[in-house]
């Protein structure tokens, strides 16, 4: 019955939907994606500091026994409301996809994983009246962007028997944003405009990462991630050079019983490093975030603890680029799910629900997401 | 231009590599200030044509025949106010390619078989005017505003 509901579920999954961010991606480099596999998604990312097929922090791929593949795919429905109307909007995305296995026999272990970084999918409508020629005349504006910033991360991590995990990742942040104004006039004598234009981005970071056992029932895991800055570039002219976050995590996990397993993490980003390039550029700026994750997993059977685990969890966060300057927006969000693996657990499908409501002044949204990973261990 | 023995004009400008590279025209309008009123008849209708010049080689010059540049109205009996032609495809056709003289060609139809006249004022005769364009344009959208 489990697994019809699964494909039950895949299959209302809807196979061609329009591309449209969160209407608070739209300043700045977009709306920051989660690294995070559907398994800590499940848990408001409570778990992903501990969590080998999360790319939050590089000393979780200790945890891996065997060469993993995961692949998660996330459908969002939101429902938006600002100054302008409201609307429902929905998208669908591919935020996490990684490859990691350990080194032969060795106590190490290394992966490649690939992940939104900030997402830039939206599109504008606004009507005004402007003078043309003496006259007023009604115009219709039309702005669109498709693209964002990706994470190529290859990390490693290193054993020290089973105490201490340490680990530490080198990452490519690279995308492209693939942007369109369109203006109508209401007047037939003008012509419809349509500009294009295309932003690259490019830049490097690193990160190092920490897990401490204190036994098998407690851990606690530390990050820090630098990543530098991020050159952007105008159909291959370099127009701005803008400084990219340090990111502090540090997260918490203990078993309370053989079946229940807590864990909770912060995880604050110095986005306000891009906060002067960005208003240089006239845009609204940037400031510090702080993401608070808790949640937990209930194991039905602790021998199997990938099969039917009820997972849950709630977080709150901060967003870094503000529509209006001074109203920083803010994430609250409450989530479930669960998993199965089949094939004498070679191949699993973890299903996780969240709600999330964002709000800044007049902007508000409710969001609904469907997040489905695969994972194989072939 | 027109009349018999009928008269054409070549109307060339000048718009500079910058402003074509970089501004989207959304309308341009050709201006065209009569030297004395146009009279026609009300029952023979005058069309004034307006062409893309595709090689500027004089009075000889070829001109297109494809009818996304080709402009041409019906000038009333009388005419004294300017006359506006709507040349926005032309416009964006030198923006496409600099090879492309700007210039374009002006003649009334039905050639030699009407009795109206236009004397347009010219880079010659100052006093009157010369033919202009009037431009709306966009500037480039500032798109890398984060």
């Amino acid at each position: 019955v489990r697994r019809a509901l699964v494909v039950l579920a895949l299959a209302m999954m809807p196979a061609a939907v329009s591309a449209q961010s969160s209407q608070f991606g739209v300043r700045g480099l977009g709306m920051p994606g989660r690294p995070i596999s559907a398994r800590a998604f499940s848990s408001g990312g409570a778990f992903a500091m501990f969590d080998p097929l999360s790319s939050l922090n590089p000393a979780a791929l200790g945890g891996l026994k065997s060469l993993t593949a995961g692949f998660a795919a996330l459908q969002d429905f939101r429902h938006v409301e600002n100054p302008a109307g409201s609307q429902s909007l929905r998208e669908t995305r591919f935020p996490h996809l990684s490859v990691a296995g350990p080194i032969g026999q060795r106590p190490g272990v290394v992966g490649v994983s690939f992940s939104n970084y900030t997402s830039r999918d939206f599109t504008l409508a606004s009507a005004d009246t402007i003078p043309l020629r003496g006259v007023p005349v009604p115009v219709s504006d039309t702005f669109a962007s498709r693209g964002g910033l990706s994470d190529l991360q290859a990390a490693g991590a290193y054993r020290f028997k089973d105490t201490w995990v340490v680990g530490g990742s080198f990452d490519v942040i690279t995308g492209s944003a693939r942007l369109s104004a369109r203006r109508t006039f209401a007047d037939t004598s003008y012509q419809a405009s349509r500009q294009q234009s295309e932003l690259s981005y490019a830049g490097i970071g690193v990160s190092l990462g920490v897990v401490r056992n204190f036994g098998p029932a407690f851990s606690v895991a530390a990050t820090v991630r630098s990543d530098g800055h991020v050159n952007v570039d105008r159909d291959s002219a370099r127009v701005d050079r803008i400084d990219l976050p340090y990111t502090f995590g540090l997260g918490v996990r203990w078993r309370v019983q053989p079946k229940l397993e807590l864990a909770g993490q912060g995880v604050m980003r110095t986005w306000s490093a891009a906060n002067s390039d960005l208003l240089a550029q006239g845009g609204t700026g940037a400031d510090n975030t702080l993401e608070l994750a808790f949640g937990g997993e209930y194991m039905p059977n602790p021998k199997r603890p990938g099969s039917g685990p009820i997972r849950f969890g709630a977080r709150y966060g901060r967003l870094p680029f503000p529509l209006v300057p001074g109203e920083q927006p803010h994430e609250f969000g409450i989530s479930a799910g669960t998993g199965l693996q089949f094939a004498q657990d070679r191949a699993g499908i973890d299903l996780g629900l969240e709600h999330v409501w964002r709000s800044a002044g007049a902007f508000s949204e409710r969001t609904f997401l469907v997040n489905v990973g695969v994972t194989v261990r072939p | 231009v027109g009349g018999e023995p009928s008269s054409r004009a070549l109307i060339r400008f000048g718009l500079s590599d910058a402003f074509l590279d970089s501004a989207t025209v959304v309308r341009a309008t050709l201006e065209l200030l009569p030297a004395r009123p146009i009279l026609g008849l009300p029952t023979d209708p005058t069309l004034l044509d307006t062409r893309l010049v595709l090689g500027d080689i004089g009075a000889k010059s070829p001109v297109t025949v494809d009818p996304t540049f080709i402009q041409f109205d019906t000038l009333p009996a009388v005419q004294t106010d300017t006359v506006r032609v709507e040349v926005t495809r032309m416009v964006q056709a030198w923006q496409a390619s600099r090879a492309r003289p700007q210039s374009v060609f002006l003649t009334l139809r039905p050639e030699a078989a009407s009795f109206t006249r236009a004397v347009f004022g010219s880079t010659r005769s100052p006093s009157i005017g010369a033919p202009r364009l009037r431009i709306t344009y966009q500037r480039s959208f500032p798109f890398e505003t984060p």
